[in-house]
């Protein structure tokens, strides 16, 4: 039988709005489901309500409807930030924590612990201590400890957010493993691009309601739907909405082994020769001169880096975990000084300046919003950096920026209290009332759903319009080259790219070296041989069509 | 900012079951309370040395006594004035100077830097010893060798929480003063009452991001079923080894022998 | 320390140079850095440099290498003209004024020349002379040499990049500097 919820309607507060109404789902067994919809559409509060924090911990509100998961059936939670979640400090404390809570005798957790330390292949880890592993890894582990108290149905609360390609790729794995063992899984995230190719079913809520229940080939065809909702989808899957306008007998696919074999049958593979355009040296003003960093415990962060950051231009700085890409930034910002070396903004040294001085030209903004929030409201926390800098703007400016990004509604609103992804926005848009011409943006997605994603599309299009150079480290691969002009790629500290987006994407070598893939898009217009790279999928689909329509004559 | 936690390393003291290193800081914290004989804590403090050298924790020492500096100087200080109204209760020594000034009469003699040393020294050693134990331990080994006295589980998780907490508080607290310092907020060149006014204003975001932690915490030890109520096991055990018993008794010796000295060149402070 | 690689990359006012790294004796390699022919490198670095020199009335470079750094350099400054110290007496040169240089390196005896007529023209100016590079420092002592016997007054010295114990000098200006590996 399968887990049922009935009639679920949940308010806060009495007299409140429901957040979740007359909600009914079936959850399939050994199955792997995904709950998707905007932020604020109930996804936390039906998770809560299934883990039973609705009603145990927050009594307050309102629960009607009925639950039928069976006797004593145990629903574990992975949730966003692992880093709170595991207690102990080596990894065997941590997973052994939640089945001495249980009470199981010291035979049996040695056994369980052997059998999610395998199923897992996390062997190789029992030996750490927590505090040292990546993020990828503390999130199998986190995984791992919840599976050990053998959960009826485990959730996971946006598992790969926070995660570089390497971190996404382990918990790919074992969400692999998982699915294989028969465990049933309730991935929470609106981000489907990850998971596409491990999820049998779909949830969709919008608004406290169901609006799509089913399995994913089924959701992956409904395109209204996930525009709605403000899923990210694989951009595959985009490309296979663009083709199948184009050719509407084109097999539907959503990952890239998909792409290939429905593809092939369309396209002829073809050597991709098409020369990069030649790179014009823009006006570097922001350089790197040998830059070495040393930490205090003798990890070498960063080895004889030189970088000349061009004025005008979206370089994009990627990169595994740990190669060195925030340490860099806090280098170009004052914020690290280096061992040897210089950082020059317009030919001169900035190593002398404090940071705050260096703010007035050169911007750095965090990834976690909740570090750079701390005014009253909005408009004052948007206004933030110009009155630090002592610069001029009107209350017609902020209302207008406000107004554009969907924030007018909370111009009093207490920051703390917005949406992540409004938070990230918010930290974002108060570099617009600064006068600093470089702004360096650390992880800007994180949290963002699609709309949002695509306002931050809109202000880095912004930036650039206005003549100023926009540094950007994100994980998001296909984003970063859609609106990147160049990179700078490290490895374990050191440099192994810089130079224009076009030339990049013909590097297949670097991106096996760092185990990152090329965005879809530019991975199969080279395949095709299509005349230039495209780098988003509007384009791929103008030279689909042009290519179809050449052959059709 | 730079604090002292738990060092990941495989030394001796790692090695040792909690319970003993919990028994030698309480034994070191009474010894140190109560001897105040030069002669007895110089002894002491070599036996500490011994330790630290032996296990390889040097450099974690050295950074806790440049921490300790200003403090272990103030100590010294405080004590070296109030000696200066006294004259050494025993004879002999160099007195540097005796007499009266404004009403008062001063005698600074050697016995003035003897008990500044001796308190400075006792304090030190006290403070070395708990660190000692902290450097070594894990809090998965505090929590398990507080269990095993008996304690009550609430308490020693507790106590172990706080150990899991406090590094958190700090690297978030790092993290807001970096953020708000690239957004313009200058932290660097500025006088004390911008730089406490600033505090104030780290305090806000940092408030709310423990809160966070804190809910964060209190969700995960729902979903992994912590019930102080219900009788846990232990998946690991902790057994006292024949390390155990050589350090108790290097720690007896010790003992007896700072007990010898006090006996034999005690001078009251 | 041995070079594990076979270029060593410098950030030249904003540009990236690979510089090969040329063995020069059994246990001493260092990065050669040619700056003939390298357009956008002579005018980066030229309008960097520029921000860093005093004042000046004249600037003076020893032939080949340093003739487009002075020639733009002079450019930028509004000077109507420079001087190139020649390493040969030439035909045209009249009363030519002359000093010997004997190099370490090359264990020969190098002269350094100029014209009557140009040494008549720094007398009593402050001189800046430019290179390329400096390394050894001879060459420019060299030069030194040579503007002081004319009478001019050598008011600084401006390189592009110093080569290893160069760059630990004060008295000379520069961008950026590096090693010489020696293994």
């Amino acid at each position: 039988m399968n887990y049922r919820i009935q009639h679920i309607t949940y308010q806060y507060a009495p007299e409140q709005k429901e957040v979740l109404r007359d909600v009914s789902l079936e959850i399939q067994k050994s199955a792997v489901t995904a709950v998707v919809g905007p932020s604020g559409c109930g996804k936390t509060t039906l998770v809560d309500i299934l883990s039973g924090v609705i009603p145990k911990l927050e009594s307050n509100g309102v629960l009607q409807g009925e639950l039928e998961l069976g006797e004593d059936a145990l629903v574990s939670v992975v949730s966003q930030s692992p880093e709170n979640q595991l207690f102990g400090y080596g990894v065997e404390d941590a997973i052994a924590f939640g089945m001495e809570n249980m009470g199981l005798p010291a035979e049996e957790i040695s056994e369980r612990m052997e059998y999610v330390l395998d199923l897992l292949n996390l062997q190789y880890l029992r030996k750490r201590s927590v505090a040292a592993l990546s993020g990828g890894q503390r999130q199998a582990v986190c995984i791992a400890s919840v599976l050990a108290m053998r959960p009826d149905i485990l959730i996971m609360d946006e598992p790969v957010s926070s995660l570089d390609p390497n971190g996404k790729k382990m918990v790919q794995n074992v969400l692999n493993q998982l699915r294989a063992d028969g465990t049933t899984v309730l991935i929470v995230d609106n981000n489907l691009e990850w998971s596409a190719d491990i999820v049998d079913r779909v949830v969709g809520l919008y608004d406290g309601c169901v609006l799509f229940d089913g399995a994913k080939e089924e959701f992956f065809r409904d395109f209204d739907l996930q525009e709605k909702l403000g899923v990210t989808i694989p951009q595959e899957a985009e490309i296979y909405r663009a083709i199948a306008k184009l050719n509407s007998g084109v097999e539907m696919f959503y990952s890239m082994q998909g792409a290939i074999d429905a593809l092939d049958r369309i396209f002829t593979q073809k050597t991709f020769s098409v020369e990069a355009p030649k790179e014009v040296v823009g006006e570097a003003f922001l350089t790197t001169h040998q830059l070495n960093k040393v930490f205090a415990d003798g990890f070498q962060a960063l080895k004889e880096i030189n970088t000349a950051f061009p004025k005008g231009k979206v370089i994009a700085i990627m990169g595994q975990n740990g190669s060195g890409k925030t340490t860099l930034v806090k280098h170009l910002n004052g914020l690290y000084k280096p061992t040897s070396g210089d950082v020059r903004y317009n030919g001169q040294s900035i190593l002398k300046k404090t940071v705050a001085q260096i703010s007035r030209n050169i911007i750095l903004v965090f990834q976690h919003p909740e570090h750079m929030l701390f005014e009253q409201t909005v408009t004052q926390e948007i206004t933030f950096c110009a009155r630090m800098q002592k610069l001029e703007f009107t209350e017609e400016q902020v209302a207008e920026v406000l107004e554009k990004y969907g924030l007018k509604d909370d111009a009093e609103t207490f920051p703390i209290n917005l949406s992540m992804g409004k938070k990230h926005l918010l930290t974002i848009l108060s570099v617009l009332f600064s006068n600093a011409d470089v702004v360096i943006l650390d992880e800007p997605t994180l949290g963002m759903d699609l709309h949002i994603k695509a306002q931050l599309e809109e202000i880095i299009a912004y930036l650039k319009q206005q003549g100023k150079t926009v540094l950007m480290i994100s994980h998001e691969i296909p984003l970063v080259f859609k609106v990147a002009d160049g990179a700078v790629i490290l490895s374990g500290g050191k440099k192994v790219y810089e130079g224009s987006k076009e030339a990049l994407s013909r590097r297949e070598d670097i991106f096996d070296a760092i185990n990152i893939s090329l965005p879809p898009v530019v991975q199969l217009s080279k395949r095709y041989g299509f005349s230039k790279i495209c780098y988003n999928v509007a384009d791929f689909a103008q030279e689909a069509a042009r290519l179809l329509a050449l052959r059709e004559e | 900012m730079d604090y002292l936690q738990y060092v990941d390393k495989d030394s001796f003291l790692h090695r040792l079951d909690p319970r003993t290193k919990f028994f030698f800081f309480l034994a070191m914290a009474v010894l140190t309370s109560v001897i105040k004989s030069g002669v007895a804590l110089v002894f002491l403090f070599a036996f500490f040395l011994a330790i630290w050298i032996g296990c390889g924790i040097m450099p974690e020492m050295g950074k806790l006594f440049r921490q300790l500096k200003v403090l272990l100087i103030f100590i010294f200080l405080l004590w070296f004035v109030l000696g200066l109204f006294e004259q050494p209760p025993v004879e002999g020594g160099p007195i540097f100077y005796e007499g009266t000034v404004l009403n008062m009469k001063l005698c600074f003699d050697w016995y003035d830097f003897y008990k500044g040393l001796v308190y400075a020294l006792r304090i030190y050693l006290m403070i070395a010893s708990f660190f000692m134990v902290l450097i070594t331990t894990n809090f998965s080994e505090i929590i398990l060798g507080l269990c095993k006295w008996h304690m009550p589980y609430a308490v020693s998780f507790a106590v172990g929480l706080v150990f899991q907490i406090i590094p958190i508080i700090i690297t978030e607290l790092k993290a807001i003063m970096e953020a708000q310092s690239s957004r313009g907020l200058e932290i660097e060149e500025c006088g004390v009452a911008t730089k406490i006014k600033n505090y104030i204003i780290f305090s806000i975001p940092l408030l709310f991001r423990v809160i966070g932690k804190g809910h964060a915490i209190s969700l995960a030890m729902h979903f992994y079923k912590l019930n102080f109520g219900v009788k846990r096991t232990s998946y690991k055990t902790i057994k006292a080894s024949a390390y155990d018993a050589w350090f108790l008794l290097a720690t007896a010796f010790a003992i007896a022998g700072t007990i010898v000295l006090r006996i034999f060149f005690y001078i009251p402070v | 320390m041995k070079p594990d690689r076979k270029t060593y990359e410098i950030n030249i006012a904003g540009l990236l140079r690979e510089l090969p790294i040329v063995q020069v004796t059994d246990n001493m390699a260092i990065a050669s850095f040619v700056l003939l022919g390298d357009c956008q490198l002579v005018l980066k670095a030229a309008a960097e440099l520029k921000q860093r020199l005093p004042e000046v009335d004249y600037l003076i470079t020893a032939e080949a290498k340093g003739i487009p750094l002075v020639q733009e350099l002079a450019r930028l400054f509004g000077m109507d003209r420079y001087f190139v110290a020649r390493k040969s007496i030439k035909p045209y040169m009249v009363n030519p004024f002359v000093t010997e240089v004997y190099s370490i390196t090359t264990q020969k005896k190098q002269i350094l020349c100029l014209d009557e007529a140009e040494a008549k023209l720094i007398k009593g100016k402050r001189i800046l002379i430019v290179d390329d590079v400096i390394s050894t420092g001879e060459s420019l002592k060299a030069m030194e040499a040579l503007v002081k016997k004319a009478g001019g007054i050598v008011a600084g010295k401006a390189a592009i990049l110093a080569e290893g114990d160069a760059a630990k000098r004060e008295d000379i200006i520069f961008l950026e500097s590096f090693p010489v590996f020696k293994f």
